[in-house]
């Protein structure tokens, strides 16, 4: 910051505010007066992007970019999600966001396998859900970690990873993972709530028999992934869900692959659905009516939309922080690395010199960085996996207010209830019948899907304009 | 123009009292009623720059939202069935431990079991869920160990997971956290019963029992019957920050509460006039309840509030 401030001649002041309460900070800020001139590294959703711009708290970026904010401006016409997130129902851009190009940032979800596992289940890399299913079952009894005890867990994940990873397989959730509750049919097009869809109930027997199994972690519901670290030290794991293998110790990690396609559903769907679009999050830089130098501030963010500036913003310094070698790659220098101790989280050591920690970045993420997602084998996975995206995958949605309400409590009713249900039958205490799912089905109807898909089609048309591709 | 005469007299003769009184008075205006008027929002469409006075009127349009979103009843079904099971079990345990300590004669034994009954009270609550989820985790926990060692269950009970078992902790351990210190009341009531009582159904022959039947549980009844007024106006507002703890997607059909619904739409969504919609509902109810009880018990026992 220090050595952008030397580079630009702009002193800012700042004020530090814990990511935790952001909102409830700035709301109380915009309450009592005090707001800053700029927002910088905050996530302001594009709820309130709408709604504290048309009350004129923040100000109408979209003049300005074109002259004052090229690299962002080149960035947004070449990646329409972008524009087509960030552009508020009224036609105005109320806050710069964090821009993903690398396939690395835009597919998080990868399965990893333990490759002692796999050699002792005697399974070959699984095509199908049905090779998951055998795969994890010969896990299940083979005591990979040789101890004498069946102490393994064939699949460590939390809900929701789990949830995402497999939804994709039946052809649910295709539109990406801005989107958890609606999305659009693979086959007709057609926008609808997944859950009601008879795959759903497919993808419910499917994780409910991996758990009555015992092929699933039992204690997934409340527990997660928290003990990713202490069971991989002793190889008690066979397959995780993950972005990256930091959890897993580093003496370990040899042993461990990621899975470089999407398993083949029973009706032959084979969608990765955690898939971003260029947008990681929005609202993460604002400019507010306290300002008197718009211009000025708008020029001052774009530098971190360029590559150069990217790679400022996430790695430091050139030649001070890291360097170039001949053949292209990036290291950091051994005087940066020196600093790091042992107990250091990356986040930690980052933070030293990067702005990247943290997230929210008003920034642009390309394929130019190293280290985390970056690092060898998840950047392979996820560029493998980009492959199985489905061709539209919707931005993140800039809701007019009245859509807005069906979302915040048509949606916010429906998601619950879905996770409820969803989680009392995979677990096994409903008992997935026919009259359950009419009933679950006809439930979610009565909470108001209709109402939820309507919402969904109002804002998509404004989006893609009247046409079919949706 | 007699009271006012005489309220005119004690103002002066005792002016200074009265200007000790101005402090507190200044208290309860400040941070008791004037945060009050910021109820009205439940009525406003509230916007942050025209804050409260000056955003629009909706008149009941978030109640009305409320009520017709699907999840209002089953969330105040379960805060209702949550808060009267505490109401049922966690309030005569209390009083049941009260008893026993009373009936034990030996002073150091009394005052041990006292200490390590009210000790718990003092965690706090994220570490007491925490420590309910390590022990009664069915593959590595404590309880399950003894449940699967007494034959009770063979792989052990999802215990702090699944809907089933949820209201089941959640009693248990409010009463191994609480029932203690709560305990502490009764016992002091204990203590001011007249000794001479018991004597007096000692020389007519009561046994103990007869003595705690009509000596010792009449004694304390105007205690038992005021903290059963004031935990009947808690029914509604059960502890959030323990409900939110202990809820996974496994129990929510069960655990969402009001409290918790409102914590997640309100303060998460940033709605913060549906949230005391909600809120102001949860009081008015409470109040209602509080006001009930007192009627009642007024009617009965002769005892109340005011």
């Amino acid at each position: 910051m220090k050595e952008y401030e030397k580079m630009t001649g702009v002193h800012i002041e700042w004020e530090n505010v814990d990511p935790s309460v952001f909102s409830n900070t700035l709301a109380a800020a915009i309450a009592s007066d005090t707001l800053p001139d700029i927002i910088f590294k905050g996530n302001v959703t594009n709820e309130l992007l709408y709604a504290w711009g048309d009350e004129g708290i923040l100000v109408d970026l979209a003049p300005y970019l074109k002259d004052y904010a090229p690299n962002f401006y080149k960035l947004m016409k070449e990646n329409p999600s972008i524009e087509q997130s960030i552009t508020a129902p009224n036609g105005a851009i109320y806050g710069l966001p964090q821009v993903v190009i690398a396939a690395a940032m835009r597919v998080p979800d990868k399965m990893y396998i333990n490759t002692k596992a796999l050699a002792a289940s005697g399974c070959e890399l699984p095509k199908t859900l049905d090779d998951v299913y055998e795969m994890l079952l010969a896990m299940r009894d083979a005591d990979f970690n040789g101890n004498g005890e069946l102490d393994e867990v064939p699949l460590m994940s939390n809900t929701d990873w789990l949830y995402r990873y497999f939804l994709g397989s039946f052809g649910l959730r295709t539109r990406g993972a801005h989107h958890q509750t609606v999305d659009a049919d693979p086959v007709t097009g057609e926008i609808r709530v997944f859950a009601q869809s008879e795959n759903y109930r497919k993808f419910l027997e499917y994780l409910h028999k991996l758990y009555d199994e015992k092929l699933l972690y039992q204690e997934i519901f409340t527990e997660g992934k928290k003990n990713e670290a202490a069971y991989s030290a002793n190889d008690r794991l066979g397959v995780i869900m993950d972005t990256t293998l930091n959890a897993v110790p580093t003496d370990k990690m040899p042993d461990w692959i990621g899975l470089t396609w999407q398993p083949e559903g029973p009706d032959g769907f084979a969608l990765a659905s955690e898939i971003r679009s260029n947008l990681h999050s929005e609202g993460n830089f604002c400019i507010t009516d306290a300002c008197q130098q718009i211009e000025l501030a708008v020029s001052w963010i774009d530098y971190f939309y360029s590559e150069e500036g990217s790679l400022f913003y996430h790695a430091g310094i050139k030649d001070v922080n890291w360097e170039e070698k001949e053949d292209g790659s990036r290291y950091y220098t051994d005087a940066t690395l020196a600093t790091r101790t042992s107990d250091m989280t990356a986040d930690s050591f980052l933070g030293q010199f990067a702005m990247w920690p943290g997230g929210r970045n008003p920034s642009v993420m390309l394929d130019n960085l190293w280290g985390a997602e970056y690092e060898d084998l998840p950047s392979s996975t996820a560029a493998a996996l980009i492959h199985y995206a489905s061709d539209i995958i919707w931005p993140i949605i800039s809701w007019t207010p009245e859509e807005n309400e069906v979302i915040k409590t048509v949606q916010a009713d429906i998601q619950s209830f879905i996770a409820a249900s969803t989680a009392q039958a995979i677990a096994g205490e409903i008992e997935i019948t026919d009259a359950w799912w009419n009933e679950f089905v006809a439930r979610i109807d009565t909470m108001g899907a209709d109402k939820l898909i309507a919402a969904y089609e109002s804002a998509l048309n404004r989006i893609y304009g009247e046409t079919d591709a949706k | 123009m007699n009271i006012k005469r005489s309220w005119h007299k004690s103002l002066t003769k005792y002016w200074q009292l009265y200007l000790l009184l101005i402090p507190v008075i200044a208290y309860f205006i400040l941070f008791k009623y004037k945060p009050m008027l910021g109820i009205q929002i439940a009525f406003r469409n509230y916007k942050l720059r025209r804050g409260m006075w000056g955003s629009e009127w909706v008149h009941l349009k978030h109640f009305e939202r409320f009520f017709s979103s699907y999840n209002s009843w089953p969330v105040i079904w379960n805060t209702l069935y949550l808060g009267f099971l505490t109401l049922l079990f966690c309030f005569p345990f209390p009083i049941m431990l009260a008893l026993v300590f009373n009936e034990l004669k030996n002073e150091r034994m009394r005052k041990t079991m006292q200490t390590i009954t009210y000790a718990p009270h003092f965690i706090s609550t994220i570490v007491v869920v925490g420590m309910l989820m390590a022990m009664c985790s069915p593959s590595t926990g404590i309880v399950n160990k003894l449940l699967i060692a007494l034959g009770i269950t063979k792989d052990g009970l999802y215990l702090m997971g699944s809907g089933r078992y949820f209201r089941l902790m959640y009693i248990l351990s409010g009463i191994w956290k609480d029932a203690g210190w709560n305990a502490i009341i009764f016992i002091s009531a204990l203590a001011a019963i007249d000794q001479s009582l018991y004597e007096a159904a000692r020389v007519d022959g009561a046994t103990r029992w007869q003595q705690l039947l009509h000596v010792t549980l009449p004694g304390i009844l105007p205690t038992v019957v005021i903290m059963l007024i004031l935990e009947s106006g808690k029914v509604l507002n059960i502890g959030f920050e323990k409900v939110y703890a202990m809820q996974t997607d496994l129990n929510l059909n069960v655990s969402e509460v009001i409290s918790t619904y409102t914590y997640k739409i309100g303060l998460e969504k940033l709605q913060y006039d549906y949230a005391t919609a909600i809120g102001l509902f949860n009081s008015v109810i409470s109040f209602i309840m509080l006001l009930a009880v007192n009627t009642v018990s007024k009617k009965l026992t002769e005892t109340s509030l005011w």
